[in-house]
C-alpha cells in the first residue's frame, strides 16, 4: 500500500501545545480531513481505471484493465482506518481495502471471492497476469499539496475556536 | 538529469535483462523492468514548470532469496545521486518469484 507521511513542523506543534488537552482532537480532525481527500482521490482513480473483461488468457497475454465487478469491489471495500496514536505519540491512519469481491470471483483458494486488498495490490504492482497500474501512488501525488493545505486549515480553524473560548 | 540514466545504471548490473515498461515474453528471473510513470513534486516558478520531477519505478523479479542484485541496485542509485525509496517486496506463491519495487525521482 502506498504511504504518505505528513510531518507536523515545530510551528504546528507549538500551536497545538496551546490547545492542551484539545490537541489530540484537533490532530485527529486534521488527519481525518487529509485522509478523506486521499480516499476520494483514490476512489476517482479507481473509477478511471481502464476496463477489461475477465477471460481465460492466451499464452503471453495479460490483462491491461480491470473487470467492472472488480472495480466495484474496490470502490465498496475502500475505507479509512480509525485514527490511532502510536507509542511515539504520533497520530496515524491507514487507507486500504477490506472484504471480498463476491461469490462470482470465488475459487478453491479464495472461497469467499478474491480479497479486495489482493486485487488492489495486483493492479498497483502488476502480476504475472496483469500489467501494473500504480493508481494509488498517482492519486497521492495529485492531492498531496491539497491535503497539506486542508489539514493546515483544519488546525488553524480549530485553534481559533479554542482561543475564542 | 535525464531519467535515461536509470536504464544505463541498471544495464550495468544485469546486462541484457533490463526492460522498459514490460518484460519480454518468457523472460526468466532475475530480470528488471523500469518505467517512468508519473510526475513528482515539480517546482513551479513564473507560471512555468521550472524544475520538472519525473517519477517512476524499478521492479526486480528474482527467485533468489537475499539476492545481491537488490543491494547492487540501491548502491548504484545512491552513487549516481538519484532520489529513490524502496517500496516493498512481494512474493508470488504461484511463480515463486520475489518482486522488489523501488520508486525513483529524477529532476
Amino acid at each position: 500500500m502506498a504511504r504518505m507521511t505528513i510531518k507536523a513542523g515545530d510551528e504546528y506543534m507549538t500551536k497545538l501545545s496551546y490547545a492542551g488537552t484539545g490537541a489530540s482532537a484537533i490532530s485527529k480532525k486534521a488527519i481525518f480531513e487529509g485522509a478523506r481527500i486521499v480516499a476520494d482521490a483514490i476512489r476517482e482513480a479507481i473509477k478511471n481505471l481502464p476496463e477489461d473483461r475477465f477471460r481465460l488468457l492466451q499464452k503471453g497475454e495479460k490483462f491491461s484493465g480491470v473487470p467492472k465487478e472488480h472495480k466495484q469491489a474496490l470502490l465498496d471495500g475502500l475505507g479509512i482506518m480509525r485514527i490511532s496514536e502510536d507509542k511515539n505519540g504520533d497520530y496515524m491512519t491507514r487507507i486500504g481495502w477490506e472484504g471480498y469481491a463476491g461469490p462470482k470471483t470465488a475459487s478453491k483458494k479464495y472461497p469467499k471471492g478474491l480479497p479486495t486488498a489482493l486485487i488492489a495490490r495486483s493492479i498497483n504492482k502488476g502480476s504475472i497476469v496483469r500489467r501494473k497500474i500504480p493508481f494509488v501512488r498517482k492519486a497521492l501525488n495529485e492531492v498531496k499539496e491539497t491535503v497539506i493545505k486542508a489539514m493546515d486549515e483544519v488546525i488553524n480553524r480549530e485553534l481559533e475556536k479554542l482561543m475564542k473560548r | 538529469m535525464n531519467f535515461l540514466v536509470i536504464r544505463d545504471i541498471l544495464n550495468k548490473i544485469i546486462p541484457g535483462k533490463v526492460h522498459h515498461y514490460e518484460a519480454l515474453e518468457g523472460e526468466k528471473a532475475p530480470y528488471i523492468v523500469w518505467a517512468e510513470d508519473s510526475e513528482g513534486n515539480t517546482l513551479y516558478a513564473d507560471d512555468k514548470r521550472a524544475e520538472v520531477v519525473q517519477q517512476g519505478t524499478i521492479d526486480l523479479y528474482t527467485k533468489k532469496e537475499y539476492d545481491p542484485i537488490k543491494g547492487q541496485i540501491e548502491t548504484a542509485l545512491d552513487e549516481a545521486g538519484i532520489c529513490f525509496w524502496y517500496n516493498g517486496a512481494y512474493f508470488d506463491n504461484d511463480t515463486k518469484i520475489i518482486h522488489h519495487e523501488w520508486i525513483w525521482e529524477v529532476a
